[in-house]
Protein backbone atom coordinates (compact mmCIF):
# COMPACT_ATOMS: atom_id res chain seq x y z
CA UNK A 1 0.00 0.00 0.00
CA UNK A 2 1.33 3.43 -0.91
CA UNK A 3 0.58 6.85 0.51
CA UNK A 4 0.06 10.12 -1.25
CA UNK A 5 0.76 13.47 0.36
CA UNK A 6 -2.22 15.76 -0.03
CA UNK A 7 -2.17 19.43 0.88
CA UNK A 8 -4.62 22.31 1.31
CA UNK A 9 -2.21 25.16 0.65
CA UNK A 10 -4.35 26.55 -2.16
CA UNK A 11 -7.36 26.68 0.19
CA UNK A 12 -5.43 28.43 2.94
CA UNK A 13 -3.91 30.81 0.41
CA UNK A 14 -7.36 31.76 -0.79
CA UNK A 15 -8.56 32.29 2.79
CA UNK A 16 -5.61 34.57 3.51
CA UNK A 17 -5.87 36.24 0.07
CA UNK A 18 -2.27 35.44 -0.81
CA UNK A 19 -0.81 34.79 -4.24
CA UNK A 20 1.83 32.09 -4.68
CA UNK A 21 4.50 34.79 -4.93
CA UNK A 22 3.34 36.53 -1.75
CA UNK A 23 3.23 33.26 0.18
CA UNK A 24 6.66 32.29 -1.16
CA UNK A 25 8.15 35.58 -0.05
CA UNK A 26 6.62 35.29 3.43
CA UNK A 27 8.22 31.90 4.11
CA UNK A 28 11.45 32.54 2.21
CA UNK A 29 11.14 30.18 -0.75
CA UNK A 30 10.65 30.71 -4.47
CA UNK A 31 7.26 30.86 -6.18
CA UNK A 32 8.11 27.69 -8.07
CA UNK A 33 8.65 25.84 -4.79
CA UNK A 34 5.13 26.80 -3.65
CA UNK A 35 3.51 25.90 -6.97
CA UNK A 36 5.22 22.49 -7.13
CA UNK A 37 4.23 21.73 -3.52
CA UNK A 38 0.60 22.67 -4.30
CA UNK A 39 0.39 20.25 -7.24
CA UNK A 40 2.17 17.48 -5.33
CA UNK A 41 5.26 17.50 -7.51
CA UNK A 42 7.60 18.44 -4.66
CA UNK A 43 7.41 17.07 -1.12
CA UNK A 44 8.45 19.93 1.18
CA UNK A 45 10.86 19.63 4.08
CA UNK A 46 9.65 19.68 7.67
CA UNK A 47 10.98 23.24 7.96
CA UNK A 48 8.83 24.49 5.07
CA UNK A 49 5.79 22.60 6.41
CA UNK A 50 6.24 24.17 9.85
CA UNK A 51 6.70 27.64 8.36
CA UNK A 52 3.44 27.24 6.42
CA UNK A 53 1.63 26.05 9.55
CA UNK A 54 2.96 29.00 11.53
CA UNK A 55 1.95 31.46 8.84
CA UNK A 56 -1.58 30.07 8.48
CA UNK A 57 -1.84 29.60 12.28
CA UNK A 58 -3.01 26.01 12.02
CA UNK A 59 -1.47 22.62 12.91
CA UNK A 60 0.67 21.03 10.15
CA UNK A 61 -1.87 18.20 9.90
CA UNK A 62 -4.52 20.70 8.76
CA UNK A 63 -2.36 21.56 5.75
CA UNK A 64 -0.80 18.20 4.94
CA UNK A 65 -2.30 14.74 5.16
CA UNK A 66 -1.41 11.25 3.97
CA UNK A 67 -3.96 9.50 1.78
CA UNK A 68 -3.77 5.71 1.45
CA UNK A 69 -3.89 4.49 -2.15
CA UNK B 1 17.92 52.36 -3.53
CA UNK B 2 19.23 49.31 -1.77
CA UNK B 3 19.41 46.36 -4.18
CA UNK B 4 18.95 43.95 -1.24
CA UNK B 5 15.35 45.10 -0.98
CA UNK B 6 14.47 44.54 -4.62
CA UNK B 7 16.15 41.13 -4.98
CA UNK B 8 14.26 38.19 -3.50
CA UNK B 9 16.92 35.73 -2.25
CA UNK B 10 14.91 32.59 -3.04
CA UNK B 11 14.17 33.75 -6.59
CA UNK B 12 17.84 34.71 -7.03
CA UNK B 13 18.82 31.14 -6.12
CA UNK B 14 16.31 29.76 -8.65
CA UNK B 15 17.70 31.95 -11.43
CA UNK B 16 21.30 31.16 -10.49
CA UNK B 17 20.76 27.38 -10.50
CA UNK B 18 18.96 27.59 -13.85
CA UNK B 19 21.94 29.53 -15.23
CA UNK B 20 24.34 26.92 -13.84
CA UNK B 21 22.45 24.26 -15.79
CA UNK B 22 22.68 26.41 -18.92
CA UNK B 23 26.43 26.90 -18.39
CA UNK B 24 26.83 23.14 -17.99
CA UNK B 25 25.09 22.71 -21.36
CA UNK B 26 27.48 25.24 -22.92
CA UNK B 27 30.44 23.46 -21.32
CA UNK B 28 29.20 20.21 -22.79
CA UNK B 29 29.20 21.80 -26.22
CA UNK B 30 32.68 23.18 -25.60
CA UNK B 31 34.11 19.81 -24.49
CA UNK B 32 32.41 18.15 -27.48
CA UNK B 33 34.18 20.60 -29.77
CA UNK B 34 37.50 19.82 -28.07
CA UNK B 35 36.96 16.10 -28.60
CA UNK B 36 35.72 16.65 -32.14
CA UNK B 37 38.91 18.46 -33.14
CA UNK B 38 40.73 15.12 -33.07
CA UNK B 39 38.41 13.70 -35.73
CA UNK B 40 38.46 16.48 -38.35
CA UNK B 41 40.96 18.30 -40.59
CA UNK B 42 43.18 21.12 -39.26
CA UNK B 43 41.11 23.89 -40.90
CA UNK B 44 37.89 22.47 -39.46
CA UNK B 45 39.58 22.13 -36.08
CA UNK B 46 40.56 25.82 -36.19
CA UNK B 47 36.94 26.78 -36.91
CA UNK B 48 35.75 24.57 -34.06
CA UNK B 49 38.26 26.25 -31.78
CA UNK B 50 36.81 29.67 -32.64
CA UNK B 51 33.28 28.42 -32.03
CA UNK B 52 34.43 27.03 -28.69
CA UNK B 53 35.70 30.47 -27.65
CA UNK B 54 32.32 32.02 -28.48
CA UNK B 55 30.47 29.28 -26.58
CA UNK B 56 32.57 29.84 -23.45
CA UNK B 57 32.08 33.59 -23.74
CA UNK B 58 28.28 33.13 -23.88
CA UNK B 59 28.47 30.79 -20.87
CA UNK B 60 30.50 33.28 -18.85
CA UNK B 61 28.31 36.26 -19.72
CA UNK B 62 25.12 34.36 -18.92
CA UNK B 63 26.10 33.47 -15.37
CA UNK B 64 27.83 36.66 -14.20
CA UNK B 65 24.60 38.73 -13.71
CA UNK B 66 22.83 35.99 -11.76
CA UNK B 67 25.96 35.35 -9.70
CA UNK B 68 26.04 39.06 -8.86
CA UNK B 69 22.35 39.04 -7.89
CA UNK B 70 23.02 36.04 -5.67
CA UNK B 71 25.80 37.92 -3.90
CA UNK B 72 23.84 41.16 -3.37
CA UNK B 73 20.73 39.33 -2.17
CA UNK B 74 22.82 37.41 0.37
CA UNK B 75 21.15 34.20 -0.77
CA UNK B 76 24.23 31.97 -0.83
CA UNK B 77 22.98 30.01 2.21
CA UNK B 78 19.81 29.08 0.33
CA UNK B 79 21.87 27.14 -2.22
CA UNK B 80 21.97 24.26 0.25
CA UNK B 81 18.47 24.94 1.61
CA UNK B 82 15.23 23.21 0.79
CA UNK B 83 13.59 24.35 -2.37
CA UNK B 84 12.24 22.66 -5.46
CA UNK B 85 15.09 23.82 -7.68
CA UNK B 86 17.78 22.61 -5.25
CA UNK B 87 16.05 19.20 -5.15
CA UNK B 88 16.04 19.09 -8.96
CA UNK B 89 19.72 20.06 -9.01
CA UNK B 90 20.62 17.21 -6.64
CA UNK B 91 18.51 14.71 -8.58
CA UNK B 92 20.15 15.71 -11.86
CA UNK B 93 23.60 15.41 -10.26
CA UNK B 94 22.88 11.85 -9.14
CA UNK B 95 21.56 10.93 -12.60
CA UNK B 96 24.64 12.47 -14.29
CA UNK B 97 26.96 10.56 -11.96
CA UNK B 98 25.25 7.26 -12.75
CA UNK B 99 25.29 7.84 -16.51
CA UNK B 100 28.91 9.02 -16.43
CA UNK B 101 29.92 5.83 -14.66
CA UNK B 102 28.34 3.79 -17.47
CA UNK B 103 29.99 6.01 -20.07
CA UNK B 104 33.43 5.58 -18.46
CA UNK B 105 33.05 1.80 -18.59
CA UNK B 106 32.26 2.07 -22.31
CA UNK B 107 35.22 4.47 -22.83
CA UNK B 108 37.55 2.15 -20.95
CA UNK B 109 36.54 -0.81 -23.15
CA UNK B 110 36.81 1.20 -26.38
CA UNK B 111 40.28 2.50 -25.38
CA UNK B 112 41.46 -1.02 -24.50
CA UNK B 113 40.13 -2.46 -27.75
CA UNK B 114 41.54 0.57 -29.67
CA UNK B 115 38.27 1.14 -31.57
CA UNK B 116 39.33 4.73 -32.24
CA UNK B 117 42.92 5.83 -33.00
CA UNK B 118 42.81 8.96 -30.86
CA UNK B 119 44.87 10.40 -27.97
CA UNK B 120 43.82 10.21 -24.33
CA UNK B 121 42.62 13.84 -24.41
CA UNK B 122 39.81 12.75 -26.73
CA UNK B 123 38.47 10.39 -24.07
CA UNK B 124 38.89 12.95 -21.30
CA UNK B 125 37.07 15.66 -23.26
CA UNK B 126 34.45 13.15 -24.30
CA UNK B 127 33.85 12.09 -20.70
CA UNK B 128 33.57 15.71 -19.55
CA UNK B 129 31.20 16.50 -22.44
CA UNK B 130 29.06 13.50 -21.53
CA UNK B 131 28.97 14.37 -17.82
CA UNK B 132 27.97 18.00 -18.34
CA UNK B 133 25.43 17.07 -21.02
CA UNK B 134 23.92 14.35 -18.82
CA UNK B 135 23.57 16.80 -15.94
CA UNK B 136 22.02 19.65 -17.94
CA UNK B 137 19.62 17.43 -19.90
CA UNK B 138 18.54 15.63 -16.72
CA UNK B 139 18.05 19.00 -15.02
CA UNK B 140 15.82 20.33 -17.81
CA UNK B 141 13.79 17.12 -17.93
CA UNK B 142 13.22 17.07 -14.15
CA UNK B 143 12.50 20.80 -14.12
CA UNK B 144 9.71 20.62 -16.69
CA UNK B 145 6.71 22.60 -15.54
CA UNK B 146 3.99 20.51 -17.16
CA UNK B 147 2.12 19.88 -13.90
CA UNK B 148 2.81 23.27 -12.37
CA UNK B 149 -0.15 25.56 -11.77
CA UNK B 150 0.47 29.20 -11.10
CA UNK B 151 -1.99 31.84 -10.05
Amino acid sequence: MTHKLENRIRVFRAEHKLSQSELAEKIGVSRKTISTIEVGKFVPSTVIALKLAELFEVPVEDIFSLIKE
Amino acid sequence: MNSKISTDPAEAVDVFINRVAFVMLMMSLSFSLTAGQFLVSQSAADTMNNVQTIVMLIAGLSIIPSFWKLKVSGASDLLVGDSYIVAVFKRASVKAFTLTYAFLIFAEISAREAWFEVPAEFYLSGALAFTTAAFSIAFYIFNRSDSEISD
